[in-house]
């Protein structure tokens, strides 16, 4: 399904490349080369909140909290991941230093300090039950208002449709070219597809992978005795 | 039951206005004075509440009100102790606010005074009277979730230093200026000093205690007050339970004398939720929802609208059996102790900048 989405647009667009996408989303095979794909980059959400940031929505910025509770077939590598690029993504700044306190490979909170002292807290765990839809929650909080992709007073993700019927069912579509499918996966298309047309993204996406096992090093360094760890 | 006599003193916490209702309201209670601690704040209780007599002194207020046994000390942190005094050698009980004291040679002379005096003093921690914390606690205790591994935690809220001038003087709030870390020209005193609740309830949900803590504050969001307004704390208590605590005065305000309508920037003014993933599952909490939202008057601004509950209620009526029943408070003096050290452990992590083993 993943290949057959990078395909249409591929071909729709008219990019010629023999991009082969991962059947986790989680990579791009592109000129026998492996990328990795940060595909939350390509969330619509995360593109969003970046340009708050950035346009002079808000300004002033000086904490970031990411919160992200998956079920146990995620890893919390992937999640603590996932989550230290989103502060890197959003700011456009880099992590200094990481305290992280885990237990048993299921739950870890860390705080991140960015290059401009900003300070991100991190919590992630991967205790929902299987089948559960993902929570989770960014928010930014500045000097001049707030950015959040979650609704005001919630905790929660919503959807865009609930069915009320024999069984209860709830959609998101977030993209109408890839109807079919869910958020997560429309974005690895998209970062594919992104990748398969820009050399440069290309290469970033290597340096980032590279800065990412790096941080997720000292994390766990951190985890395992307490201790700040400066990058 | 006889009707239990009461007074407040000073009048100048942020907590003040919850008792109005309910110290007017409670039929085991008999408001009988207050005293407050300027014209201010004098001027301010006389436009809110109707028929209590009101002093300039507290002293003044003892001298004229023997028949006074118990006392609401709702006043800045730096005259707690004083009042303590006052009140512990006059045998007259005490509810005290959140924060007794940081000083700890002074909380140790407020537990001997009390226990001296063999007064009940009780310490104002409101959320183990609400009705969603009392669920969490029931659903973590019935082992639905399994062993809790971590535990997160928000007591975010606008920040009061307009309203409440003395939650911005470091003096005043955290008893004396001691700057936050070297080069840095904040002083403790700020929002960690106002949200002691988190750091008591960890203790409360996981029946364990503090075993290490790792802080960072953020730059300001009001860069003209001298104290911190933005930091995070993780850490691990001693049963291994992983947690992250943030007690950040992270919701914008106006900057209101008086509290009222129109105080948010920020749509919400306060959130106190909780989250425990357990080895069973995730249990998440919003300790003030569900609410109500308007954008009309006065600002035309997306606002929530809180729909309280009244933690004060179940609060004072513990107070009152505690000292009718000649009980030790729950949340007592030699409990809080601990969570006041974890406190100060916090605003050392942030001056060495690493992790405090406690």
């Amino acid at each position: 399904m993943l290949q057959e989405k990078l395909e249409l647009l591929l071909n729709k667009y008219q990019v010629t490349s023999d991009a082969k996408i991962s059947a986790d989303g989680r990579s791009v095979r592109i000129g026998g080369e492996v990328y990795p794909l940060l595909s939350h980059r390509f969330e619509r959400r995360f593109v969003e909140l970046r340009r708050m940031l950035h346009d002079g929505t808000i300004s002033g910025v000086s904490a970031i909290r990411c919160g992200n509770v998956g079920t146990s077939e995620k890893s919390l590598d992937e999640l603590i991941l996932r989550e230290l690029d989103i502060c890197r993504f959003l700011s456009g700044r880099e992590i200094v230093s990481i305290a992280a306190f885990g237990r048993d490979r299921r739950a870890e909170n860390l705080i991140a300090v960015l290059d401009n002292d900003v300070v991100c807290s991190i919590e992630v765990a991967n205790t929902l039950p299987s089948g559960a839809q993902t929570i989770d929650k960014h928010e930014v909080i500045s000097a001049r208002g707030l950015v959040c992709d979650r609704v005001v007073d919630t905790q929660i993700p919503q959807n865009s449709i609930y069915l009320y019927a024999d069984e209860n069912i709830a959609y998101t579509d977030v993209d109408f070219e890839l109807y079919g499918l869910d958020a997560d996966k429309a974005a690895s298309v998209r970062a594919a597809f992104a990748l398969a047309k820009d050399e440069t993204l290309r290469q970033s996406a290597l340096c980032d992978m590279e800065t990412l096992r790096n941080l997720l090093s000292c994390a766990t360094k951190s985890a395992a005795d307490g201790r700040k760890v400066t990058i | 039951m006889n009707r239990l006599k009461i007074a407040m003193m000073s009048m100048t916490h942020g907590h003040t206005r919850k008792y109005y209702q309910v110290l007017k309201e409670n039929p085991k209670l008999e408001w009988v004075a207050v005293s407050t601690a300027n014209d201010e704040v004098r001027r301010i209780f006389k436009n809110s509440v109707d028929g209590i007599p009101c002093y300039d002194s507290d002293i003044e207020m003892l001298d004229a009100h023997p028949e006074i046994e118990a006392v609401v000390l709702a006043s800045e942190n730096c005259e707690h102790l004083r009042q303590m005094k006052l009140c512990a050698e006059r045998g007259i009980h005490i509810l005290s606010m959140k924060i007794p004291t940081f000083d700890m040679d002074e909380y140790d002379q407020m537990i001997e005074l009390v226990e001296k005096h063999d007064v009940i003093c009780q310490i104002e921690l409101e959320l183990h009277y609400n009705p969603v914390v009392r669920r969490m606690k029931e659903i973590s205790e019935s082992g639905k979730l399994g062993n809790i591994l971590s535990f997160k935690a928000t007591n975010t809220t606008l920040s009061p230093v307009w309203a409440f001038p003395w939650q911005g003087m470091p003096e005043k709030s955290y008893g004396k200026r001691v700057p936050l870390r070297e080069g840095d020209n904040r002083f403790r005193g700020g929002a960690l000093c106002d949200h002691p609740h988190i750091f008591d309830l960890i203790r409360e949900i996981t029946g364990s205690e503090f075993d290490t803590v790792y802080a960072a504050v953020a730059p300001n969001i009001r860069p003209d007050i001298e104290e911190e307004d933005m930091l995070n704390v993780v850490g691990r208590m001693k049963n291994g339970v992983v947690f992250s605590l943030d007690p950040s005065w992270s919701n914008m305000e106006e900057r209101l004398k008086v509290p009222g309508p129109g105080w948010e920037v920020a749509p919400k003014r306060m959130e106190v939720n909780l989250i425990i993933n357990g080895e069973k599952g995730t249990l998440m909490t919003d300790c003030f929802g569900p609410n109500t939202y308007h954008n009309g008057a006065p600002n035309d601004r997306y606002t929530v609208n809180y729909t309280y509950f009244d933690e004060w209620v179940g609060l004072i009526d513990e107070f009152v059996d505690n000292i009718r029943l000649h009980r030790l408070p729950k949340i007592n003096l030699r409990r809080h102790r601990e969570t006041i050290r974890v406190m100060n452990a916090i605003y050392e992590s942030i001056r060495i900048g690493d992790s405090v083993n406690l």
